[in-house]
């Protein structure tokens, strides 16, 4: 009986490691799948249920009669309006700015932040596709962006007649989205349409 | 036998590799001990808004330098764990925590009931 027992078992305690090793690899691409599905839908959403102020910050302008002076957010930016967090150096801004040049010339205000960037590129950029905004600050440490919940670049604030941020869209803006996401909140918010 | 070993070190090896891979952030220093405490427990507990799984202690996405900054601003001032906790889930919304809130609680009972269950069941079919 114990001749049997140092026979027997070793041939089949040796398969437990490859099913634990089959097992983890196929958890992981199962995983690796399941993110893969659900990440786009993240890194592009809409979040409606915000009612945030301003935060009581003060940022230098990068274009306007106040080029380089410090203009607080508050008094700056009025509402209704869309404020658009880009950067030259992020390619999806190039990719959207056909959009938000279309909806500056419904008369929708827009402003800008230049977000973790330099004025000198800002302003090239600017000049290279023109300016959709009616002031642009300059967000060098992104304080402006973590205060409304910024996530990265481009990014698009909704906020209404008293400047409360009542919505953000996430990633690339498109003239779809525009429609049936952020127009909705800004005519709520006071816009006219 | 040794193929099988050979593959479960294999496994345990990319495991350690992707741990590693994690860098640390550089160290931020407070006056107050008691602060710095704070600060680095808050680091571990938010999650950095644009990557996967990661906490503010351990991204390195810009987002993440910027939440660390406005954290260290608030600390300094003098605010309290949960007030900024409150002010980043306003903004964040709640998954931006690691810290059960509200009805999540409820979740976070899950595990160790459904280890209890297990063990139940375990003893039921396997020690009856």
């Amino acid at each position: 009986m114990s001749k049997e027992k140092s026979t027997q078992p070793p041939e089949a305690l040796s398969a437990l490691p490859v099913v634990f090793a089959l097992g983890f690899a196929l958890g992981g691409v199962l995983i690796v799948a399941a993110l893969a599905l659900w990440y786009p839908q993240r890194l592009h959403t809409t979040v409606k249920n915000l009612d945030l102020p301003l935060p009581e910050i003060s940022l230098p302008a990068l274009d306007g009669d106040r080029e380089g002076e410090l203009m607080a957010l508050r008094t700056t930016f009025v509402g209704p309006a869309l404020i658009n967090f880009w950067a030259s150096w992020c390619l999806p801004c190039v990719t959207e700015h056909p959009v938000l040049t279309a909806i500056a010339a419904e008369g929708v205000p827009l402003y800008g932040v230049l977000y973790h960037d330099e004025a000198a590129a800002g302003g090239a950029f600017l000049r290279q596709y023109g300016s959709p905004f009616r002031q642009v600050l300059i967000d060098s440490n992104g304080a402006s962006g973590v205060a409304t919940g910024l996530t990265g670049v481009p990014e698009t604030l909704v906020i209404d007649a008293t400047g409360r941020v009542k919505g953000r869209w996430v990633g690339l803006l498109t003239e779809t989205v525009w429609r049936e996401e952020l127009k909705p909140l800004y005519l709520t918010g006071g816009g006219q349409p | 036998m040794t193929g099988n070993k050979l593959l479960l070190l294999a496994f345990f090896g990319l495991s350690f590799a992707l741990v590693a891979a994690a860098q640390p952030i550089e160290r931020w220093q407070f006056e107050e001990p008691e602060q710095q405490e704070l600060f680095e427990q808050l680091l571990h507990e938010f999650a950095c808004p644009q990557c996967f799984g990661a906490s503010l202690a351990e991204s390195p996405a810009m987002v993440a330098e910027d939440i660390r900054q406005i954290v260290r601003q608030q600390v300094l001032e003098g605010k309290s764990a949960a007030q900024i906790r409150t002010w980043m889930i306003a903004r964040y919304g709640p998954s931006i925590t690691t810290v059960p809130t509200g009805n999540s609680a409820l979740l976070w009972l899950l595990p160790p009931l459904l280890l209890l269950a297990t063990l139940v069941l375990c003893r039921y079919y396997l020690f009856r």
